[in-house]
């Protein structure tokens, strides 16, 4: 797609993409921030400050492209003043836990950073730049994170219960974050992005599924015999939304 | 008054790490030279953060990257540049565009910054 000439939906599309990205960015730096001087080690504490410097940096960099994709700029297209937020739902409150701040560290950074590298060719150039420089430090952040879920893993007893159910909270939501499956996705269509969401979501599994399943996580993955990646369990679609890319939540069953 | 020096003028990301920066002498590049960045006792072309500065009209066009997109510093810079290159005579405004790309890495900084790093304790 060139910038000038994008159609109504993949202008929309896009929109949508730099929001979910923005949002997702500044809850994660937010969280992030708030175990600064909470986290385990002092180590963890300095990483949590800077990753959060990083993360409400990348959000900063991405809101102002908003006021150039929707058509009538009001107080949606401002973080101070945005009320519509479209982050996944494992960011709408705080982290409860360590475990949840490496979950969101090691699934949810990956994600988005997924997103970042499918960017880094974009035809949406003001993107692309942004990636380049959002993978860079994007880097150290992961390293954090898989770091942090060897050890808590390697715990074992409560602490790697507490760490598989918090990725596990945290998976359905985030692998169906990248899109439908099939074909028609209009940000690959337009070149907005390098790959459809199915494609994405077998990147996003090659970067986490070797941790997961050398610590023997459970989590429904598995490596096939080709070395690739697939899902064991299917999606929850029934309970995703196209305009927020979010999953509403899981009914609980009555007794 | 300035000669239009883009990225083309520093070392690609990812240069060999022994490699220096250099940039051009000219009034923008020498007033800019003048301010510091705010957290190190180096200057901000020293530091590889100037990308572009070019004269249009009486207007002061520079291109500006940063070390982190998060960098809590980027107002004060921002404000510093502005005030040191309204000085200049000829320069009636100051446009300033933050930009991501080249992306910063170490290649971008000047031997006389590589210096006053180490001398810092900073390891480059």
């Amino acid at each position: 797609m060139s910038t000038s000439d994008p159609t109504p939906d993949q202008q929309h599309a896009l929109a949508g993409l730099i929001a979910r990205l923005a949002d997702n960015k500044y809850f994660l730096g937010r969280h992030y921030a708030e175990w600064c001087s909470g986290a385990p080690t002092l180590e963890s504490a300095v990483a949590a400050a800077a990753m959060a410097q990083d993360e409400l940096g990348h959000a900063r960099a991405l809101y102002p492209l908003l006021k150039t994709l929707v058509e009538q700029p009001g107080p949606e297209v401002e973080p101070e003043t945005r009320t519509a937020f479209v982050n996944l739902p494992f960011l709408d409150t705080s982290f409860a836990s360590w475990e949840d701040f490496i979950t969101a560290n090691f699934l949810i950074d990956t994600a988005l950073t997924t997103i970042f590298e499918a960017a880094v060719t974009s035809s949406y150039e003001p993107l692309a730049g942004r990636s380049r420089k959002t993978i860079q430090e994007e880097r150290m952040h992961f390293a954090h994170g898989e770091a942090w879920l060897r050890r808590l893993a390697r715990e074992g007893g409560a602490v790697r219960s507490a760490t598989e159910a918090s990725l596990l909270r945290a998976w359905p939501e985030t692998l169906c974050w990248f899109g439908p499956t099939g074909d028609g996705d209009p940000l690959f269509a337009s070149g907005a992005l390098d790959a459809t969401p199915d494609t994405l979501r077998a990147r996003f599994l090659a970067s986490v599924g070797p941790t997961l399943t050398a610590e023997s996580l459970q989590l429904p993955l598995r490596q096939t015999a080709s070395g690739a990646w697939e899902l064991t369990e299917p999606l929850p679609w029934d309970r995703w939304d196209a305009a927020t890319y979010r999953l509403a939540p899981a009914l609980v069953p009555t007794p | 008054m300035a000669t239009p020096m883009r990225s083309g003028a520093t070392p690609p990301a990812g240069a060999a790490s022994s490699a220096a920066a250099e940039y051009p002498r000219d009034p923008l590049w020498d007033a800019l030279r003048d301010v510091p960045d705010p957290e190190l006792a180096i200057s901000l072309v020293d530091m590889g953060l100037i990308v572009s500065a070019r004269l249009d009209g009486d207007c002061a066009r520079i291109e500006l990257t940063y070390t982190a997109m998060g960098c809590p510093a980027m107002d004060m810079i921002q404000e510093d540049m502005h005030a040191r290159l309204l000085q200049l005579p000829g320069v009636a405004s100051v446009e300033i565009e933050t930009v991501w790309e080249p992306v910063w890495t170490k290649a971008r900084l000047t031997l006389e910054g590589r210096d006053a790093l180490l001398l810092s304790g900073v390891s480059v």
